[in-house]
């Protein structure tokens, strides 16, 4: 008795001297490493106190002693539940005792009395504390057991559906023991093996696999990638997707494996054709490049392809030969540098003029490599690619071309000069003839008709005599003068010889006083030997043409040949001009 | 028992044909000049364009210091001193007068900036304005037809004559040749009155006999040569005892797309901008792995190594010495980014680990100094952070082959068993071997085409008259 009202006033003491106590409490706390000095809150320490003070109270009173701890108990719970640990809360229980225990040290009462107050409150300390361990262990165990039954009945419901996935999937599920000896399959697997056993067999064997014993399946068929098996049954090929797990946590088979294998013989047989689609199509579309690739490689010209900045981006060899510039630099280049000014100025115009389907031809300046420049012909068409467009330019080196144009002309050239001079010559000679046949019709006329008239008309013989003297110096005035001059071998020459003499005078060729004389060259050639004999030069090594050249047959001479002399002696004898005279 | 005859006959007109043709010519000798090809020019002509030259007016202007010996060391470095020191030291004293002649006398026009290659000490490298070969091609073939060289393309060599006593005659050709064809055109026997120059360039194109020679180069992998760069010339010399050497060194170029064909547009691309100011990343793992400005063989290596995916990724500033750019975008070789995350998306390169490495590397540029593969900065170089941004996927394709026929200081062809030279017979350009070793510094085989080219022709045409 005397020691509970002893302990009352003790109790009393204690709360007067609390803000000791805390002093103390919070020493200690810290040195546990409990609480930061200044992170703890005043009012947890205030309330652990009076809850604390409460208890001990309690302790004093004889109806609430069986109990003392309830309060306390009830308190760890608490905190238990905001996630404080038990151990957590006894050790700041402990702290609070012994902060407890230094003050009562403090107060300095007798040795006796500070003793028992000591024994009480540990006393009291340890039936708390073993009451909060307690409860805290019951609280446990009453946890762990219900967790169990949860997950009792979680994994029975799990173990439903995996049933249900196991019986009713369309893949093929089989267990194996360590050996690889088939233990389970699903039904599916029954129902894709018809007829066949399966459990009790090697999983290698059954589905037709090359490694046999377990471990080295594994490694053959590790998991996470795609395998596909192909097991034919009852003589139809069907493709799998084997996946193996082993049963074991780890990767090691010695707790047997799971097979599964699920049939993608559907979607090996779209893609098998897919696969065969896409190589025809591919193998054709190759064909049909290589074949194209080949005309653009093989054709005689030059093909290039130019973009909108008026730059080569595709080149054929030839046109690599026409220009002398390797693919590589002929690729990208300007196509400004090919060409000169003006044959740029065409091209430009083409390029923006030119539409689609439509093909313009050009001649223009190319340059080589060496800078050498050479006649190109180019035909331009246009290209819309893409929103894009491009120009296929082809060209040709006209180099030999227009040198043959130009060789044709040349001898176009001579055989016109060669026909004017020849026409001139013949012209000069009609002239000459008409001027003759004037001069002759013009004596007989003036002269010797009149003459001859005046002989028929009289009958005196003098005067008669006198005309016909008129008439002979008439004649022989029209014959005089020509002998001295007239070479006497050129007189043994007929017509047509003379005419050649005088063709090989001006300088022509046989083959072309052939066509000017419309005769074979083979009759020229007699005429020639037969000249030759006349003027007396067979024989001797003196050519034609060198005799003639000083001798007289100049078109403009009247004194030139044998027709010419009669003609301008006034007396015709040649057929030609008899004709002429009397038509 | 000859068909024609000339002073001078010169097998491919590519840069050292020419030259010896145009230097024989000078030299008062008749020359004819036969490639096999429809077109002139060969590799030449669709080449880069690139000229090195130790000591150069640019390098004057740009106060780079400069000499023979630098560059020959550098030659000898990437070569692993395999190459014949004699001929190197040719090359290298001989770039800047032979330089000079090609603007004095060809009149060949270059950009006013120098490039600083793979390799090099220094930059000292030229390049023609159009950023081809065909920028030097041209004017030789311009010179040539002033000077009435008859250059005769779809003639095949088929055999060079040389007689029991030891000195080559003539060649036998095919006349209207189309390649490849074999049995195309006309046998014609040609006599050499004083000598006959090879300079039928390598084999890069030649699956098969490169195979042999280093059976990786199986004919999955691509080359950046024109298609008739084979080895039948090279395999006609050593049929009459022309000596052989590092056959088996083949270069690889690391600079060509794989989203064109051949050397195309993209490897300029690369050389201009890409590797100088820009980053060489594997896109797989979105970082560097090389220092992209070392020798064409350990870049190669590097992009060989784990099937890496490389990609060069450059900025706007890292563009404007690429002359290529416009040819580029339009065929699709090099794409446009707004941002360096498109460029990774579109590059499946990951972003994170791609913007970290750019990030790196521009700290680099900041301090003058990268801190992961030791690349030689250039003094212009800023950091990848101008957008727009470039990429360009890479794949190594074979372009160079060092090794050929052995040549003496004067371009005369060395005989396998007597060791001297063979009398009337030089070589020049990619067939002669031994002046870049193991590997060869990019810009290094013009200049080396054009001085043995020119030493071959001065030769052939001084050799005494038979006849």
């Amino acid at each position: 008795m005397c020691s509970t009202l002893a302990f009352t006033s003790l109790l009393d003491k204690i709360d007067r001297a609390r803000d000791t106590f805390f002093g103390i409490w919070r020493g200690r706390m810290h040195q546990a490493g409990y609480v930061k000095p200044v992170a703890a809150k005043p009012e947890a320490f205030v309330n652990a106190f009076d809850t604390l003070l409460t208890v001990l109270r309690s302790a004093g009173d004889e109806q609430e002693a069986l109990f003392p701890e309830a309060l306390l108990v009830s308190c760890a719970g608490r905190h238990r539940d905001r996630g404080i640990p038990v151990d957590l809360f006894l050790g700041c229980f402990k702290t609070m005792i012994q902060s407890l225990e230094e003050l009562v040290r403090q107060f300095g009462g007798t040795p006796e009395s500070t003793l028992l107050h000591l024994v009480q409150i540990r006393q009291l300390a340890d039936r708390i504390e073993t009451a909060v361990v307690r409860e805290n262990e019951e609280a446990a165990k009453s946890g762990r057991t219900c967790r169990l039954e949860e997950n009792c009945r979680r994994l029975a419901i799990e173990k439903l559906r995996y049933k249900n996935i196991y019986l009713n999937t369309t893949n093929l599920v089989m267990i194996s023991d360590s050996k690889g000896v088939v233990i389970e399959a699903n039904p599916q697997t029954h129902h894709v093996f018809a007829g066949l056993k399966v459990e009790g067999r090697q999983c290698a064997e059954l589905l037709e696999l090359e490694p046999a014993s377990l471990p080295a399946i594994m490694q053959r068929y590790p998991l996470g990638n795609r395998h596909e098996i192909d097991i034919g049954v009852d003589g139809d090929h069907r493709v799998f997707n084997l996946n193996v797990f082993p049963l074991g946590k780890t990767a090691d088979p010695a707790r047997g494996v799971m097979l599964v294998l699920n049939d993608i013989t559907a979607m090996v047989d779209a893609r098998l054709m897919l696969e065969r689609q896409v190589n025809d199509q591919a193998q054709a579309q190759a064909d049909s490049e290589k074949i194209l690739g080949a005309i653009f490689h093989s054709v005689g010209e030059g093909i290039l392809l130019i973009d909108e900045d008026y730059e080569v981006v595709r080149a054929n060899p030839q046109a690599s030969e026409i220009f002398g510039l390797p693919d590589q630099n002929l690729n990208g280049m300007d196509v400004q540098s090919l060409t000169d000014s003006s044959g740029m100025k065409t091209l430009s115009r083409f390029f923006q003029t030119v539409i689609e389907g439509e093909h313009v031809h050009a001649d223009i300046t190319g340059f080589y490599v060496d800078g050498r420049s050479f006649p190109a012909a180019v035909t331009l068409t246009r290209i819309d690619f893409h929103g894009r467009t491009f120009w296929t330019m082809i060209v040709r080196d006209i180099t030999e071309q227009k040198e043959f144009e130009k060789r044709l002309q040349q001898e176009k050239r001579q055989t016109e000069e060669i026909n004017l001079t020849l026409k001139n010559v013949l012209k000069t000679i009609e002239a000459d003839r008409r001027e003759r046949e004037q001069q002759i019709a013009a004596k007989v006329r003036t002269s010797l008709l009149p003459a001859m008239q005046k002989i028929a008309q009289t009958e005196d013989l003098g005067v008669r005599n006198t005309y016909l003297d008129l008439i002979r110096s008439q004649l022989v005035g029209l014959t005089s003068g020509f002998e001295s001059k007239l070479d006497a071998g050129l007189l043994k020459l007929t017509r047509t010889e003379i005419e050649i003499c005088r063709l090989i005078q001006v300088g022509l060729s046989g083959k072309e006083i052939c066509d000017a004389m419309n005769l074979a060259f083979e009759t020229i050639q007699t005429h020639r030997k037969n000249i030759r004999a006349k003027l007396g030069l067979k024989g001797k090594k003196i050519n034609l043409q060198a005799y003639l050249a000083d001798r007289n047959c100049e078109p403009d001479t009247p004194v030139r040949h044998q027709d010419a002399d009669f003609a301008s002696a006034g007396i015709p004898r040649t057929g030609g001009i008899k004709r002429q005279l009397r038509p | 028992m000859w068909d024609q005859q000339y002073d001078v006959v010169v097998i491919g007109s590519g840069f050292a044909g020419l030259a010896a043709a145009l230097e024989a010519t000078e030299a008062g000798a008749s020359v004819v000049v036969f490639d096999k090809m429809r077109v002139p020019g060969g590799n030449s002509a669709i080449s880069g364009g690139l000229v090195a030259a130790a000591g150069s007016p640019l390098q004057a202007v740009d106060g780079i210091e400069d000499s023979p010996r630098l560059m020959m060391q550098d030659m000898l470095r990437a070569g692993l001193d395999l190459n014949q020191p004699e001929l190197v030291r040719i090359v290298a004293e001989q770039s800047t007068p032979t330089l000079l002649w090609t603007i004095d006398t060809l009149g060949v026009k270059y950009k006013a900036s120098l490039n600083h290659l793979g390799g090099h000490s220094v930059p000292r490298t030229y390049n023609t304005a159009n950023t081809s070969g065909s920028g030097i091609i041209r004017p030789m073939l311009t010179r040539c037809r002033e000077k009435k060289i008859p250059i005769r393309v779809k003639t095949l060599l088929t055999e060079v004559v040389r007689t029991p006593g030891g000195r080559v005659e003539g060649v036998v050709v095919r006349e209207g040749f189309i390649f490849p064809n074999p049995e195309s055109g006309v046998i014609r026997r040609i006599r050499a009155r004083r000598a006959v120059v090879l300079a039928s360039g390598g084999f890069s194109q030649d699956k098969w006999f490169r195979a042999i020679q280093n059976p990786v180069l199986s004919e999955k992998v691509e080359s950046t040569n024109q298609p008739g760069a084979t080895a039948e010339s090279l395999i006609a010399a050593l049929k009459i005892g022309a000596t052989p050497l590092h056959l088996s060194c083949i270069q690889l170029g690391p600079w060509a797309s794989c989203d064109e064909a051949g050397f195309g547009v993209g490897s300029m691309f690369s050389m201009l901008a890409g590797f100088p100011y820009g980053i060489l990343v594997d896109a797989r793992t979105g970082k560097r792995f090389v220092n992209e400005l070392s020798d064409r063989r350990l870049r190669v290596d590097a992009m060989l190594h784990k099937n890496r995916f490389p990609v060069a990724i450059t900025d706007s500033a890292g563009v404007r010495f690429a002359s290529t750019l416009s040819k580029c975008l339009k065929r699709g070789v090099v794409k446009q980014f707004d941002t360096l995350e498109s460029l990774a998306e579109t590059n499946r390169i990951n972003v994170a680990n791609l913007l970290e490495t750019v990030a790196r590397y521009n700290a680099s540029v900041e301090n003058g100094r990268d801190i992961d593969f030791g690349k030689p900065l250039p003094e212009d170089l800023q950091p990848i952070d101008h957008p727009p941004f470039y990429a360009i996927r890479l794949t190594p394709k074979v372009h160079h082959c060092m090794g050929g026929i052995q040549i003496d200081g004067s371009a005369r062809v060395i005989d396998i068993e007597s060791h001297r030279p063979i009398e009337g017979f030089f070589a020049a350009g990619e067939i002669a071997g031994g002046i870049h070793g193991a590997s060869r510094l990019g810009s290094a085989a013009i200049i080396d085409c054009l001085i043995f080219g020119r030493i071959a022709g001065r030769n052939a045409a001084a050799k005494p008259h038979r006849g």
